[in-house]
């Protein structure tokens, strides 16, 4: 509120001169109209009075003035820190003015600015704290890239599918991916300025993405490079499952199918009179529908479960029961000199549905015998935890592959599709099983390397759930 | 001037973490492919090989072009020059990845030794992210971390002779394990060989801090 002195001063003098002459032409005036014309009235006197009313007169001309100055001063002063405060985007009060006032419209105008750049601004952050979170959460892995191959954002899915933290901004891409051939498509992108699309198997954490890599142009020479990777491992693996389990059962079907079909035909055609053909192929033809029988068992079994969870638990003492189990299998442990070893403690008494166990146990011996080499080892292990229990049953045959890990529960899946069908089997022996231990409310777990061994280890909880099952095996 | 010179050097390293990445993965692939005697993932990194050599060329001409153009002074002149050498070891990791598939490949279908296949399962998985963390160590010009890089190349060094004595002792024992055992043998020296190249580029990246050329873990070069 500083006015500069020079300025009233200045004023004043004007004023007063103004003043001045105007009283003096009035005083002239009226002397003349009183005297006729004589001037001897005019004085000294006459001239320092004129000149002091003439000063007073200015100076209460210049104070109000100042008032007057001042106010709309202050006003404007406090519209216009209304005015920063929006431009800076922090909060204020209104300015309430009188409506007699002569600012009083522009003071409306900028309240009503201010209103509408709070319920902007409130909107916009809803909005962007609402894109934010919905790229953080989407499942598809999204990285957003400036014209400088920096990263501007990234998410989580992102990080997840890289198998790598790639939410570091402001970072070259380059310094942080290390997928080559997504990479090589965000490169073609800054080059060619199109859109690209590929398939993209990530290594380290084992995933199948379609990538798109979309250019966005913001204005003229701006531009944003948008890295969009959609998760398709799970699809590629049902499209894949699809088409294995289509092809296996036709093939484990069609093979003793085959034999039944081509031996009855030549039985047909005559060698029927020959005694021992007859018998011989009579009994190839009993071999491959027991085959096939075994076949349609395994599949039942498999629909049987999902039909009828429904446990019947005895109390069992697992060394014994392993023991027991054993016995049938003497004549392939013997065949092929496996050493059998058993390290389960006496004395472990369990609740468990007994034939299920069975099942489960069977299937992982006869594996582990079945693809072991000659005079190979097998463990059995087991014993009481504090709130679970366990059985494992280790070789140091065959091995399988990391990849297949997950991939030997399926139905029909076979390792190595050569060698497994000289050994016979039906490729469903382990979805059984899991599907029986899941019934069992316990897990499976494999460990394994090729070359090496597998473990397979099953795991139940001491106390079963008493809810029914059905949930927990759907 | 200055920013063309800057552009040049941004693409020279855009190119570089491209060949990082090709090299990092070939690796990954290798020791994957030889623990789970993959021979097709094999073959797919013999055959990508070509693109790593073919990203080393074309990196060299791009540092000789760089240089003979702009004539870069100090740390710019480091920065080509490391992009010039480093690429070259990286290379030779590729290189080495190859020799891995090849072994891959010839060694299918003959007998195998477990414990063996387990120790060599185990320096493939930790020279390869050795090869990840120097990367990173490169991109973020991080002095320590190489040092540490360069520190850990000595497990690769016990590793190999660990190997190297428990497949002598198996093949003494059966002569039916000795194609296995030599191959074993060659692959682990392979792993650490890449150790080694790992450890150069560490001393790439003091280079580039620091201005020195210095030789990190000179002693582990003697007992090959």
């Amino acid at each position: 509120m500083k006015v500069k002195r020079i300025r009233i001063i200045r004023t004043f003098f004007s004023d007063a001169i103004i003043i001045f002459i105007f009283l003096t032409v009035i005083f002239l005036l009226v002397i003349r109209q009183v005297r006729n014309g004589s001037v001897s009235a005019w004085g000294v006197e006459t001239f320092l009075l004129l000149s002091v009313t003439a000063i007073i007169l200015a100076a209460v001309d210049i104070f109000g003035r100042y008032l007057r100055f001042r106010k709309r001063k202050q006003n404007l002063e406090a519209l216009n820190s209304r005015l920063s405060n929006i431009i800076e985007g922090t909060k204020g009060k209104h300015v309430l003015l009188e409506p007699s006032d002569p600012y009083y419209e522009l003071s409306q105008s900028i309240n009503a600015v201010q209103s509408m750049k709070d319920m902007i601004s409130k909107s916009f952050v809803t909005q962007q704290r609402g894109y934010f979170s919905l790229i953080e959460y989407l499942t598809i892995g999204v990285m957003v890239l400036d014209q400088d191959r920096k990263i501007y954002l990234s998410n989580h899915a992102m990080s997840d599918l890289i198998g790598r933290e790639m939410n570091l901004k402001k970072q070259l891409y380059v310094n942080v991916l290390r997928t080559y051939e997504l990479s090589q498509l965000i490169e073609r992108v800054y080059q060619d300025r199109q859109d690209q699309h590929a398939e993209i198997k990530l290594d380290f954490s084992d995933k199948v993405v379609d990538a798109h890599v979309v250019y966005v142009p913001v204005s003229e020479h701006h531009f944003l490079v948008m890295a969009l990777l959609y998760d398709i491992t799970e699809l590629k693996e049902i499209e894949r499952m699809q088409m294995d389990f289509v092809g296996n059962v036709s093939h484990e079907l069609k093979t003793p199918i085959t034999a039944i079909t081509g031996f009855s035909e030549t039985l047909l055609q005559g060698a029927l009179k020959d005694p021992k053909a007859l018998k011989e192929f009579l009994n190839i033809i009993h071999q491959e529908s027991l085959k096939l029988t075994e076949l349609v068992e395994d599949i039942l079994s498999l629909a049987r479960i999902d039909a009828s969870p429904e446990l019947k638990l005895d109390e069992i003492d697992i060394r014994k029961f392993i023991i027991n189990l054993l016995r049938p299998f003497r004549p392939e442990i013997s065949k092929k000199d496996i050493h059998v070893e058993i390290q389960i403690p006496n004395g472990c008494t369990v609740q468990v549905d007994q034939n299920k166990l069975r099942h489960v146990i069977n299937n992982l011996v006869q594996n582990a015998i079945k693809y072991n080499n000659y005079k190979g080892n097998v463990w059995l292990k087991g014993t009481i935890k504090k709130d679970s229990w366990f059985i494992s049953v280790n070789d140091n045959g065959y091995g399988i592959p990391k990849d297949e890990k997950e991939r030997i529960f399926e139905r029909f899946y076979r390792v190595d599709t050569s060698r497994s069908r000289q050994n016979g089997g039906t490729g469903l022996g382990l979805s059984v099983v899991k599907e029986y231990v899941e019934a069992m409310s316990g897990k499976i777990t494999v460990d394994s390397q090729v070359g090496v061994g597998s473990t397979f280890t099953v795991i139940f909880p001491l106390e079963l759930p008493t809810a029914p099952l059905n949930e927990s095996t759907k | 001037m200055r920013k063309t010179f800057n552009n040049e050097l941004s693409k020279m390293h855009v190119r570089f973490a491209e060949m990082g990445m090709m090299v990092h993965e070939a690796i990954f692939r290798a020791v994957k492919a030889f623990v789970d005697h993959d021979k097709a993932l094999a073959h797919n990194v013999i055959v990508r090989d070509q693109a790593i050599n073919e990203c080393e060329n074309e990196l060299e001409k791009m540092t000789l072009e760089v240089i003979a153009l702009y004539q870069p002074v100090t740390a710019d002149l480091r920065d080509v020059i490391t992009i010039l050498k480093a690429s070259s070891d990286i290379e030779r990791i590729g290189d080495h990845a190859v020799s891995m598939c090849n072994a891959t490949i010839r060694m299918k279908g003959s007998q195998r030794i477990a414990e063996i296949e387990v120790e060599i399962a185990k320096m493939g998985d930790y020279t390869c992210s050795m090869v990840e963390h120097v990367l990173d160590a490169y991109v973020n010009r991080n002095l320590e971390r190489a040092y540490q890089i360069a520190k850990d190349d000595r497990f690769l060094d016990a590793e190999l002779r660990k190997i190297r004595q428990r497949c002598m002792t198996v093949m003494q024992a059966a002569p039916a394990s000795v194609f296995s055992g030599s191959y074993y043998i060659s692959v682990a020296t392979y792993l650490e060989r890449i150790g080694d190249y790992v450890t150069n580029v560490c001393e790439w990246i003091v280079f580039l801090q620091l201005g020195e050329i210095v030789e990190l873990n000179p002693s582990s070069k003697n007992n090959l």
